[in-house]
């Protein structure tokens, strides 16, 4: 690179040389600014490598907690336990857990281009409908509904298992599905799990543009050749980045393993890392040897992040470029539209209805039974709502969940619009800023078992200094790892800003913070809100980050519920009030998220309100909110 | 070239160089040194096609990019110069942008208020209303302060930037193409406006167009820009009547450009031999005979007589040449005329419009007939109604 010599000394705007001495801040750097983008590089850090590079000490550093311990040594017995001794079991793990993830993402992927295409890019009637009986799953805490399926597949009293029987598919008095099967275990994880990629497919086939199609048809191509030599190869990468991104996020959630794989799951990553570290014999848990099994996944998880990177490389500059309205053709489905219905009841029955529908059954009846008409009107009971609602860990529980899953998503939000805004308005210095991207960007990529665990041995190996342990700050610090989720967002949304509007502010007389704080801020907000409230509604939900982290004083209400429906915790099995619980849960959440939601539509119009004299049409501002976002409100319009 | 007073010198560049790296590889230079010097009260303006550098030039005087080399002077202070580089927000410009960047969530009222607010000085409230006012008042949008600055039309939105750039009263206002983005009808209303403001409040300016109607209209000086240079400057009527380069003939309305010979000198000017003829013209000084130049004439200069005329008028050339085509424009017609082995545009009154195949006289007043001082630019020819030397 060339030198100029006389441009060597300066407070800021260092465009093409700034970052040769570390991170100075953002686009012109500035004091404030470069302050803030520091900082928010180190939280960042912190939340996302440390605890990683504290897993990889642990491989390789005893058997027990990597620090403070005199018997710790530097060593690789950790891998040699594992591919020696262990050999044939650590292979058991890989493909007990290729098959279980790779065949759920897949049914969740099918079943969830199906259902997208059929909603977005046909005529298909009810579609409004039906987007959203796909989309609400979504906001359900994942362990309701993974209790929701196991109710639903009980072998005698599920509702499911029932239906099969009276339509004489096989099974007397019990059947003819069994929950425990490995196969039975790897379907439910895909169809628990088809809202997230529905939402993520949903904007990237409405942005697929008519016109490309339109040519296709104007060539000589049938429907059919347009589908597959058109649609098909210009929705591949889109859809690569889905099952990628699926992938990654059903690698590290733990709920169907932890309730359906009892008996067949033993050997999928994320229970057997859980296990590991809650041995229930007397023997000491073997921290070493966990790290070592997750540093070995967390080779692959860094290969499938590299193809995420690549699947879905530059679609937020072309969403920002082409983000206008379009209006997909929608096929006219003709006499297959009632096959095409009948197909999403098939789907929406056992996926959505019959799982709450076995969840409201088990909250209003004292113990298990078949769901009859005379079950209902002779052992109807409100007990178990009662008897919650009268729980006082309930509440606290409730309290707690609120608390972490505002603070964390609070400061994710935070540190991801100062980074998003280095990152998209940094001039030149494209190696760094893809760096800080990738960084910002990597939560998805990390399952949440890994990062549970990995804090765990972090928290553990601080606790004699930083005595964290055991509080909620521990699960606000994990839930913030989640920060790319906020930061995609906010990124996209930055990219939607007109670089005029902050050049204005410069010209102005506006310091580089100046303009971030009184410009960028104000404009990111309507989408930092949507991420917000996403954050808070995945904290809400979250359940894997507790398994390692929560203690009985300071669990979420997630894991007070599973311990509900646990039969091993004792005195606490209470099946019938875990549903209850549930239940309640799920409307806290729903009322929390669609309450927040409504709150910003109506301080937005308030804004427009007040601004509006009455002669001139109000033009609305830019949307910010961009299509590769997955957000619900935006999806079920 | 500049014959300014130094003590009223508001703007100085000097070997501006700015490169844009292409792929990490070789740079792009997109303004390849750069010098100008504006005066107080002047609007200045660089005018080019879209990549010529007259924005990255303006945006380097803005702070907004980092030039690689040269050295800028706002008001006396150096902004730009060995180790030294200030910031844009302590530079004391106002600039009006191409999209107008007016701030959506702000109303009029703060779009206008935020360079007070943001300078660090402690103002009452009533003294930034007085202010907000005073300067919303210059630019006729009194009544709208508190509406939501989206609601207002493209024409307000632009005189609210401009009330924005004016309130901190900058020595330097930069206009980036603030008219590009209006339709016809507005533009030519809003460049009346602009330039009446301009001068009212003496406020000098540095103005980038691609427009040259707007150039010629508005400036008191034009620098006509080229891959990343300047190729001329001077007043609007210097740049169109004696334009210096084939470019700048070429870009600044329509030229008939002629390959030509200087073969004698006459009484007032030069004998010069054409394609289209021998033609009487004004040369610069230092031309001799045998001297191969261009000379340039525009097609609105030339008289067109549909029969031959008496007399022409003294030191004009009197040419044949038959009409090949007549476009009709509406104001006016271009006729494309055959002239020896020439071919001359010509503009005339639609009313008085030759039919296609007529045999015209052409009259070539020697003061419309330039000759292009830059000899460089001679070769190669260009496109365009060019005729060449037979």
């Amino acid at each position: 690179m060339r030198r100029v010599p006389g441009f060597r000394s300066s407070d800021r705007g260092r465009d093409r040389r700034r970052f040769r001495g570390g991170f100075r801040g953002g686009p012109g750097g500035g004091s404030g600014m470069r302050a803030a983008t520091a900082v928010a590089v180190l939280v960042m850090v912190y939340l996302l490598v440390i605890p990683l590079a504290v897993q990889v000490v642990s491989a390789v550093r005893g058997t027990y907690l990597p620090f403070g311990l005199p018997s710790s040594r530097w060593g690789l017995h950790n891998f040699a336990d594992l591919y020696g001794g262990l050999g044939g079991d650590l292979l058991r793990t890989l493909r007990d857990t290729a098959l279980f993830v790779g065949g759920s993402t897949l049914v969740a992927v099918l079943a969830a281009w199906g259902l997208a295409w059929l909603v977005v890019r046909t005529d298909l009637p009810g579609r409004n409908v039906i987007t959203m009986a796909v989309i609400v799953p979504f906001v359900i805490p994942p362990i309701v509904r993974a209790q929701g399926y196991l109710l639903m597949l009980a072998p005698k009293s599920g509702v499911l298992n029932q239906m099969l029987r009276a339509a004489g598919l096989g099974g007397h008095g019990s059947g003819p599905i069994d929950p425990f099967d490995f196969a039975t275990m790897t379907v439910v994880q895909g169809l628990a799990n088809v809202a997230f990629p529905f939402l993520l497919l949903m904007p990237i086939m409405q942005n697929m543009g008519r016109s490309h199609e339109e040519a296709a048809r104007a060539s000589g191509a049938s429907a059919w050749q347009t589908f597959r030599r058109v649609t098909l190869p210009m929705l591949w990468p889109g859809t690569l980045g889905v099952v990628v991104l699926l992938a990654m996020l059903l690698f590290g959630n733990l709920e169907v393993p932890l309730l359906f794989g009892q008996q067949e799951g033993g050997h999928i990553f994320s229970l057997k890392l859980w296990k590991i570290i809650t041995p229930s014999t007397g023997e000491l848990p073997r921290y070493g040897l966990a790290a070592a099994y997750s540093a070995n996944f967390l080779v692959i998880v860094v290969l499938l992040f590299r193809v995420y990177l690549w699947a879905t490389r530059g679609a937020d500059r072309r969403a920002a470029v082409t983000g206008k309205d379009y209006r997909p053709v929608r096929l006219p489905l003709g006499r297959f539209r009632y096959a095409a219905l009948a197909l999403v009841a098939l789907y929406l029955v056992p996926t959505t209805i019959l799982p709450l529908l076995a969840l409201l059954w088990s909250a209003v009846t004292p113990y298990a039974m078949p769901v009859t008409w005379s079950n209902l009107t002779h052992h109807l009971t409100g007990g178990a709502f009662s008897a919650a609602l009268g729980d006082h860990e309930f509440w606290a529980s409730l309290g707690r969940t609120a608390v972490i899953a505002v603070s964390s998503a609070t400061l994710a939000v935070a540190v991801a619009m100062v980074v998003a805004y280095t990152t998209a308005r940094t001039p030149g210095k494209r190696r760094r800023m893809r760096a800080l991207d990738a960084l910002a960007s990597s939560s998805l990529a990390i399952p949440a078992t890994m990062v549970g665990f990995s804090a765990f041995l972090l928290y553990s190996s601080l606790n004699r200094w930083v005595p964290l342990m055991g509080t909620i700050w521990v699960l606000v610090l994990a839930y913030s790892y989640r920060v790319s989720v906020a930061y995609r967002i906010s990124y996209s949304a930055v990219l939607q800003i007109n670089p005029e509007l902050e050049d204005a502010g410069s010209a102005a007389g506006a310091s580089r913070f100046a303009v971030f704080r009184r410009i960028v801020v104000p404009l990111l907000m309507p989408a930092a809100f949507g991420a917000w409230i996403q954050m808070v509604i995945m904290g809400a939900n979250e359940f894997t980050l507790p398994a390692f982290l929560a203690t009985p004083e300071s669990r979420p209400l997630s894991w007070y519920l599973y311990s509900r429906i646990d039969p091993e915790s004792a005195q606490l099995y209470a099946p019938g009030q875990g549903a209850a619980m549930a239940v309640i849960f799920t409307v806290c959440v729903l009322v929390a998220g669609y309450g927040l939601r409504l709150l910003t539509t109506r301080r937005t119009s308030a804004r427009t309100l007040a601004a509006t004299v009455p002669a001139a049409p109000a033009e609305p501002a830019a949307p910010v909110v961009t299509a590769a976002s997955p957000v619900p409100d935006r999806a079920a319009r | 070239m500049s014959t300014v007073d130094t003590t009223t010198i508001c703007l100085d560049v000097r070997d501006l160089v700015k490169d844009y790296p292409v792929d990490g590889a070789s740079d792009h230079r997109a303004v390849g040194g750069v010098s100008l010097t504006i005066a107080e009260g002047e609007m200045y303006t660089l005018l080019g096609s879209s990549g010529c550098g007259k924005s990255t030039t303006l945006r380097c005087v803005a702070g907004l990019e980092r030039p690689d080399s040269g050295r800028i002077e706002l008001a006396g202070v150096p902004v730009v110069d060995q180790g030294v580089y200030v910031p844009t927000e302590r530079r004391d410009i106002g600039m009006v942008f191409q999209s107008y960047a007016i701030w959506p969530h702000m109303s009029v009222f703060e779009n206008v208020a935020f360079p007070l607010r943001v300078d660090g000085r402690r103002r009452t409230k009533k003294e930034v209303r007085r202010r907000v006012e005073e300067v919303l008042g210059t630019v006729r949008l009194a009544d709208f302060a508190s509406r939501s600055a989206t609601q207002l039309s493209g024409g307000q939105q632009q005189r609210l930037a401009l009330a924005r750039a004016l309130i901190r009263e900058p020595r330097l206002l930069l206009l980036d193409e603030p008219l590009s983005n209006l339709d016809a009808r507005l533009r030519d209303q809003m460049r009346v406006e602009l330039r009446e403001l301009q001068r009212r409040l003496n406020v000098t300016a540095l103005f980038v167009t691609h427009d040259q109607a707007e150039a010629l209209s508005m400036s008191s000086r034009i620098a006509v820009m080229d891959q990343g240079r300047i190729v001329q400057e001077g007043t609007p009527r210097e740049i169109y009547q004696r334009p210096a380069t084939r470019f700048v003939a070429d870009f600044v309305g329509t030229a008939n450009l002629l390959d030509a010979e200087v073969v004698e000198r006459a009484a007032d000017g030069w004998l010069l031999r054409t394609a289209a003829g021998v033609v009487r013209a004004s040369c610069p000084d230092g031309t001799r005979v045998g001297d191969r130049v261009t000379m340039t004439f525009r097609p609105e200069d030339i008289r067109m007589h549909l029969s031959p005329p008496d007399a022409a008028a003294g030191g004009a050339t009197m040419l044949a040449g038959t009409v090949d085509r007549v476009d009709f424009f509406g104001e006016s017609v271009e006729c494309q005329v055959s002239c020896g082995a020439a071919v001359l545009l010509v503009h005339r009154h639609p009313q008085a419009a030759p039919r296609e195949g007529d045999t015209v006289h052409i009259e070539l007043a020697a003061e419309g007939c330039a000759v292009l001082t830059d000899r460089g630019a001679r070769l190669p020819a260009a496109a365009g109604p060019v005729a060449k030397a037979g």
